[in-house]
């Protein structure tokens, strides 16, 4: 291997990211998020685990778990060392009892402040063994008090503490009727939120549980099932991919699984490693996708959903693919029409073709996994009606031509998108009209939340809405 | 504040969890009169009642709620339930105080309880976190349908016959306090064991308490009671029929039905792990079209799931919510308490020890209540679904 080629494969082997875990869906999340990153990155040193001290002991997860009471934790440890290949480390965990009852106030106003000295403690202590520290990518839901409003306030702190990482939130948006204030919770959070990280990936339940049902058959899915569903899709766009630039240096270059051979001059060497730079999803958020200061959200999109054979008889494997994902920016139907019952079951009276239409695309990220991933026909999602004129270089691909785990070949589409309007638009809507009848109000002001506070956050969000909406 | 009960707690199968040094008695009783029981014995226990408290609460790392056991009809539970009410919300204002009252029904046999109930009430209203009131008729009710049942599947599970007092209708009390045992058990099932949707108490006042005052929750449980029984498993109601059941007014431990009134907020809490978080997704979805769910929030339900199920049932439910027909036993209460007072029957009792004065606080308290939850009932809902 020539020197700088090992420079490069250390340099990411010391490179580090930081999960935080915060409530309950967070944990739980982290965990199905872990396993999948253990078993589709072959390096056991990495971005996220790190060697163990002692030698014989299992890699450890670089992740900082967070909750206001002590079981789901404790839990989440303990299914980690009974599935033996990794753990989370003996002192990256955090816990009290008190819980914060599904109030945003309290995790926010109450809890975050006064654990905010052992959480820094706890989340430098794992900063400090990353040689270099990439940013954090948090695993939080947006229901309750602890991730929504807990993880909202150790956001802000970690980014007075570490102005110069990034930040990627990944927000689990509740199912309908996970809990009476959820809409409270997930209006207060996402305004807290887009002020202070870099993307903010919604991912919604429901659309995890459809999946499992639509695709994988799975007719009664658990949370552990469409944890692992989501957790999938985010490992696909975290594990090594590489970007190939224009022109292709085909010929010269060839870049297989980790590493990426040079065969040309050393005095060439440095173009040749500049030319296929691993996707570094932190930094590229703000370089990339999330450049833009009012453009914030991020929605994730993947295919196939169950492995399938190589399929040699197909000479184009990777245009069925690639025009799935471009449907899939047509297919998101809007809010009106995508509520729990169609997803139960019951029948959609209304009208779907009235309201179909693109998610327009700030900027995407296409990571494509598999044989002849370096040579897919990409101009599908090149295509001028999804990107908003000022956008340049829109979109970014990465290939690498390694399978992911099981599947053969799979194509990730992380969008910078107006996926997030019709939800983040009931959010609101369903928040305003609690709040205009002053529902729950004195259980936030008992913590320190005034009616003023929901109205600047309403006006937040609706000023992200009118941003979207413009595209 | 007589030792009767007290003294037999201590002697019987239970009283290695009991210690008699956390234990007050009187000796004469509160003569059926919440004054006595909060002006006299409230002032006079007072301190010795915080003092038992506190020692027991410095045993907890982390003190969630008190729970407070008390029948309204009587004086004790009633007048002194309320003044240890007050205390805890002076002394610890930031630990839940949920109460789990007993409403006196209509063929109470102490005849001051519409007095002391109304006068619990205000207490209630003013320093509880959150009441799940229980009726002794729908107490009653559940176990005839229970005994009506047996006589169709024998090996179905119902309370033995008590040797102890029996309620009017002949229903030993220990058989209707089992199913009050068997809401408490549930309740904090989550609190106990893991699950994946845990929900804590005080989970449930920021879901279920959307003013401060609305706070008096109708409980159901489907099964009501579940004890060894040889039930085939052919026999043993699904997930669907659990839901469909709890939302029933024969299931309701207050007489009422919440279908015919509206609900502020809901919560369903499912113990077991045969069902995951999308049947109780699927259920919730399905039993929305049959509630009439406040305008302000027509997605008002809370779900918790606990993997542990009870002891003797793969699975359960119990539902809790903040509905309007709360307002029936209210009404029964004020009109029992109207046609007693309109006399002023027995009040010279009451004057003895408290300011005639709080009977009509107690009133208007009771109407600004029935009042407030009039004012979220809905317009009849349209039903499109059979």
């Amino acid at each position: 291997m020539r020197d700088c080629v090992r420079a490069r494969v250390r340099e990411r082997e010391r490179m580090g990211v930081v999960v935080l875990q915060v409530g309950q869906g967070g944990n739980q999340f982290g965990l199905s998020l872990f396993d999948a990153l253990f078993s589709l990155t072959s390096s056991l040193a990495n971005e996220f685990f790190r060697e163990p001290r002692r030698s014989a002991d299992l890699p450890r997860a670089r992740a900082v778990l967070i909750d206001s009471e002590p079981k789901v934790v404790a839990a989440v440890k303990r299914r980690s060392r009974a599935m033996g290949y990794w753990r989370y480390g003996p002192y990256s965990s955090y816990t009290e009892d008190s819980g914060s009852g599904n109030n945003w106030a309290k995790g926010f106003c109450r809890l975050g402040p006064s654990w905010q000295d052992a959480l820094s403690d706890l989340v430098r202590r794992e900063v400090e063994m990353c040689d270099i520290f990439d940013g954090f990518i948090t695993s939080q839901s947006l229901a309750g008090g602890t991730g929504a409003g807990i993880g909202s306030y150790l956001l802000e702190v970690l980014k007075d503490e570490y102005p110069s990482c990034n930040t990627l939130s990944h927000c689990i948006w509740p199912l309908e009727g996970e809990c009476t204030v959820q809409y409270y919770n997930v209006v207060l959070s996402i305004a807290h939120l887009c002020d202070v990280v870099d993307g903010l990936l919604l991912v919604k339940n429901e659309t995890l549980m459809s999946t499992c049902k639509k695709a994988l058959g799975i007719q009664r899915p658990s949370f552990d099932d469409m944890n692992t569903v989501g957790a999938r899709a985010l490992a696909s766009v975290l594990v090594p991919a590489y970007y190939q630039t224009k022109p292709k240096l085909t010929g010269l270059l060839k870049s297989s699984g980790k590493a990426t051979t040079c065969k040309v001059k050393s005095s060439d060497c440095q173009s040749q490693m500049m030319s296929s730079t691993q996707v570094r999803i932190l930094s590229d958020l703000v370089t990339g996708l999330c450049s833009h200061p009012k453009y914030r959200m991020l929605a994730l999109r993947n295919t196939p959903q169950v492995p399938t054979g190589l399929d040699n008889s197909t000479t184009h494997p990777w245009k069925s693919h690639l025009k799935q994902l471009k449907q899939m920016l047509y297919m998101e139907p809007s809010w009106a029409m995508e509520s729990t019952s169609s997803v139960h079951g019951h029948k959609c009276t209304s009208d779907y073709s009235a309201f179909r239409k693109i998610d327009r695309c700030v900027a995407n990220l296409l990571v494509l996994r598999g044989k002849g991933s370096s040579d897919a026909d990409v101009s599908l999602l090149e295509d001028k009606a999804l990107y908003p004129v000022w956008s340049k270089d829109p979109l970014m691909v990465a290939t690498n031509t390694a399978p992911l785990g099981d599947f053969h070949i799979f194509a990730s589409l992380l969008s910078n998108c107006s996926s997030a309007i019709a939800p983040a638009a009931h959010a609101l809507s369903r928040a305003r009209a609690m709040h205009a009848s002053k529902a729950y109000l004195y259980q936030y002001a008992k913590h320190g939340l005034s009616m003023d506070d929901f109205d600047t956050s309403f006006e937040a969000i609706e000023a992200v809405l009118e941003q979207y909406r413009e595209l | 504040m007589e030792e009767g009960v007290v003294n037999q707690l201590l002697k019987g199968p239970l009283s290695n969890l009991f210690k008699s040094r956390q234990c007050i008695t009187g000796i004469s009783g509160s003569g059926n009169n919440w004054a006595h029981g909060h002006d006299v014995y409230g002032p006079q226990y007072g301190e010795a009642i915080l003092e038992k408290i506190q020692s027991e609460a410095e045993k907890c790392e982390s003190l969630q709620s008190f729970n407070i056991l008390h029948s309204l009809g009587g004086g004790t539970g009633s007048g002194l339930g309320s003044y240890i009410m007050e205390a805890l919300h002076d002394n610890y204002s930031g630990v839940l105080r949920i109460s789990v009252p007993v409403f006196p029904s209509k063929d109470d046999d102490v005849v001051t309880s519409p007095y002391n109930s109304m006068l619990a009430v205000k207490s209630l209203v003013d320093h509880a976190d959150c009441v799940l009131p229980i009726e002794n008729e729908a107490l009653c009710e559940i176990l005839d349908k229970m005994e009506v049942r047996k006589l169709r599947s024998p090996t179905l599970y119902v309370p033995k016959p008590s040797k102890g007092k029996k309620h009017p209708s002949g229903k030993g009390f220990d058989a209707m306090n089992e199913i009050v045992a068997n809401l408490l058990l549930h309740l904090t099932s989550s609190v106990r064991f893991d699950g994946s949707l845990n929900v804590d108490l005080n989970e449930l006042t920021t879901n279920l308490v959307p003013f401060p005052k609305l706070h008096f929750l109708m409980s159901s449980m489907s099964p009501a009671l579940h004890g060894p029984s040889h039930e085939n498993a052919a026999q043993l109601p699904t997930v669907n029929q659990l839901f469909t059941d709890v939302i029933l007014h024969k299931n309701q431990l207050v007489k009422g039905n919440p279908l015919a009134c509206t609900y502020l907020a809901s919560a369903f809490l499912f113990r077991g792990s045969q069902s995951n978080v999308s049947d109780l997704s699927a259920n919730i979805c399905h039993l929305r079209q049959r509630m009439k769910m406040v305008h302000w929030n027509p997605e008002g339900f809370k779900i918790g799931h606990c993997f542990r199920p009870p002891l003797h049932a793969p699975q359960a439910l119990l539902c809790l919510a903040n509905n309007t027909c709360i307002r029936n036993p209210f009404k029964r209460m004020k009109k029992r308490f109207e046609k007693l007072f309109k006399k002023r029957v027995y009040v010279h009792h009451y004057a003895e020890y408290m300011d005639l004065g709080t009977f009509a606080l107690a009133l208007d308290s009771l109407e600004d209540l029935i009042e407030h939850y009039g004012e979220h009932e809905g317009p009849l809902m349209l039903r499109q679904f059979a």
